[in-house]
């Protein structure tokens, strides 16, 4: 079934927001993974993939947004690299 | 089926309006009262002598019994008034009184009551006419089972006003196989286009825009695209825009000036079979795919062999298309007319610099659609994130901090990164147990899929009305290769994206979560 919910939104904005430490190394980043599932969402069923999967899809539409020219605002295209930098530090 | 020669009924039993129409033979049975149950007796009318009996002329008969009101006319105003008639409730024989008055016309009435009637109901006589008219051209059925309107040679050209229209029984099979939804038919049908209450009730300036403002065009697109292939009486008729929000806002859908250009750009697409299969190994995705759609029209010469031979700009390489026939054929040129009329294409079927943007990501998450197939429906959401993008919904703007949900820790700038990311993974979907959901809530996040639903709405209503109208105009074959009608056109609606289906469980457990 399609549909578009926006479990996988919140879940991605509580990881960054209320859960991931940056100082964390890339071994507890991923050890820790299972303590998010745990506490916030124990009936997920394959939630560090789709985290990964979220944040590359993040990755592909930052790089689109890069091929756009006067398109959009500068001020919007400057979030995106904001956004890609920031997130960058935290996979 | 009283005038029939062959005796089918032995009487019609109804109110007095059924007098109006010749057909009716002369006489009516009055459905029973409780009186009439006890003297198990029955009363009637006899047209002839009743008419006789008012000492009026049949025309005149039929203008009383019209004024007295009907189940399709409200009562001539003055009637109810107790200053003119003193003893209520009126009868025909009142109207009939009035009509005398006014040398048995009732335009004259009219202009006899003219400051009751302006207060009351302006288009009283308006109403009055295409009364007339449809008692005039009413339609009945044949016993062979076919319908015809009364006195067809001296039908007026705008009928519609009178008759009404049906919309055309192949749309309603359409309907039926759920190859399109009921939005657009709705729309056609009652001439109104209604934008129903969300999930989260915000108001905001973004959503109030996105609703009334950037999305109108593209609903009149749609409804452009059917008007042109149905009756031509809808070709002129606007549809009206009604918003759960306010009601006094007054937007229309006037799709009358867009029927040219919509099929001018539509029409252009008729890719068959032979050159997808091509196609699919070039770029390694399958056709009828949002990436097949858009990372093909990357090659400048395959972009410019999809121009449809109808539409080639030299008259003598012109030649008739044979219609489409496979489902991929369908699928491909569907998505292919929909890139074009939301303008991820050009004139020339290249990639406009949004079509080039949505390629490039299409290419970026490529591998992750290899790996995990449609379950997070990445290329979907790769289409949505563009569409959003262009109408300056998907950003880190309007960050709405009054709704709670939204991110909450670190700089501003960090709170903003964290927003967009968040929403951007919206388009995605989580995999989770199928108990409910039972995570985080946040009716920030709830307010953005507001937005994301309309816009995901609305496209795939183009969608329908791009792939009904493809049937409708004999452009893909309603038959399948052995002569039936084809039964595949329910899988056609669930095959093509933006598909049904955008609730589920958890969006429904939101508001109860924040309302309780």
């Amino acid at each position: 079934m399609k549909d578009v919910d926006l479990s996988l939104g919140i879940a991605v904005k509580t990881y960054l927001d209320d859960f991931l430490k940056p100082e964390w190394s890339a071994k507890e980043r991923d050890q820790n993974k299972a303590t998010y599932v745990e506490r916030y969402l124990p009936h997920s069923l394959k939630f560090k993939e789709d985290l990964d999967v979220a944040f590359k899809f993040f990755d592909a539409v930052y790089e689109g947004v890069m091929t756009l020219g006067d398109e959009i605002k500068a001020e919007d295209k400057t979030a995106w690299s904001e956004a890609k930098a920031y997130l960058d530090t935290r996979r | 089926m009283e005038s029939l020669e062959q005796n089918y009924i032995d009487g019609v039993m109804g109110s007095k309006e059924l007098l109006l129409y010749d057909k009716i033979g002369d006489a009516i049975i009055n459905p029973p009262n409780a009186a009439d149950w006890e003297k198990k007796a029955l009363t009637g009318v006899v047209k002839p002598d009743l008419i006789a009996q008012l000492k009026v002329s049949p025309d005149m008969f039929s203008d009383a019994l019209l004024m007295v009101g009907t189940s399709f006319l409200p009562p001539f105003p003055p009637l109810q008034v107790e200053s003119i008639i003193s003893q209520q409730p009126y009868t025909l024989i009142d109207a009939i009184n009035l009509l005398r008055t006014s040398e048995k016309s009732v335009t004259n009435t009219c202009s006899a009551f003219r400051d009751i009637l302006d207060k009351q109901d302006p288009k009283w006589l308006d109403k009055y006419r295409k009364a007339k008219m449809l008692v005039k051209h009413c339609v009945t059925v044949e016993v062979s089972g076919r319908i015809i309107v009364r006195e067809f040679e001296s039908l007026t050209s705008d009928n519609i006003e009178y008759l009404g229209l049906q919309l055309p029984a192949e749309l309603y099979h359409y309907l039926s196989k759920a190859m399109i939804g009921p939005r657009l038919m709705n729309s056609f049908v009652s001439l109104q286009s209604i934008v129903f209450p969300t999930l989260d009730g915000v108001v905001s300036d973004e959503y109030k825009h996105l609703v009334t403002r950037d999305l109108v065009e593209l609903k009149e697109e749609a409804a452009a695209l059917i008007a042109s292939r149905i009756h031509r009486g809808y070709q002129f008729k606007d549809i009206n825009m009604k918003f759960w929000f306010d009601d006094s806002l007054n937007t229309g859908l006037t799709h009358r000036n867009m029927h040219v250009k919509v099929n001018q750009v539509t029409d252009a697409w008729l890719v068959q079979d032979t050159d997808l299969k091509a196609q699919e190994k070039a770029v390694g995705a399958p056709s009828g795919k949002i990436s097949f759609a858009a990372l093909t029209l990357q090659n400048k010469d395959f972009a410019a062999s999809t121009i449809s031979k109808e539409k080639s700009e030299k008259p003598e390489k012109r030649e008739k298309a044979a219609p489409l026939n496979t489902k991929p054929e369908i699928l491909s040129n569907a998505l292919w007319r929909l890139f074009h009329l939301r303008k991820f294409t050009n004139d020339q079927h290249e990639l406009t610099s949004w079509g080039k943007a949505l390629a490039t990501t299409l290419k970026v998450i490529a591998p992750e659609i290899q790996k995990h197939g449609d379950v997070h429906h990445l290329e979907e959401a790769a289409f949505l994130a563009f569409e959003l993008i262009r109408f300056n919904i998907l950003n880190s703007a309007n960050r709405h901090t009054e709704l709670i949900g939204g991110p909450l820790r670190g700089s501003d700038s960090d709170k903003s990164n964290c927003l967009l990311i968040g929403r951007t993974s919206c388009l995605l979907k989580l995999r989770h147990g199928n108990i409910g959901y039972t995570g985080p809530l946040s009716k920030n996040f709830l307010s953005f899929h507001t937005l994301i639903k309309a816009v995901r709405e609305t496209d795939r209503d183009l969608l329908e009305a791009i792939t009904a109208s493809m049937f409708l105009n004999h452009q893909a074959n309603r038959l399948s290769r052995d002569g039936k009608v084809r039964n595949d056109f329910g899988d056609l609606g669930r095959r093509y994206v933006l598909s049904l289906r955008y609730f589920n469980t958890f969006a429904n457990t939101i508001p109860t979560a924040f309302h309780s």
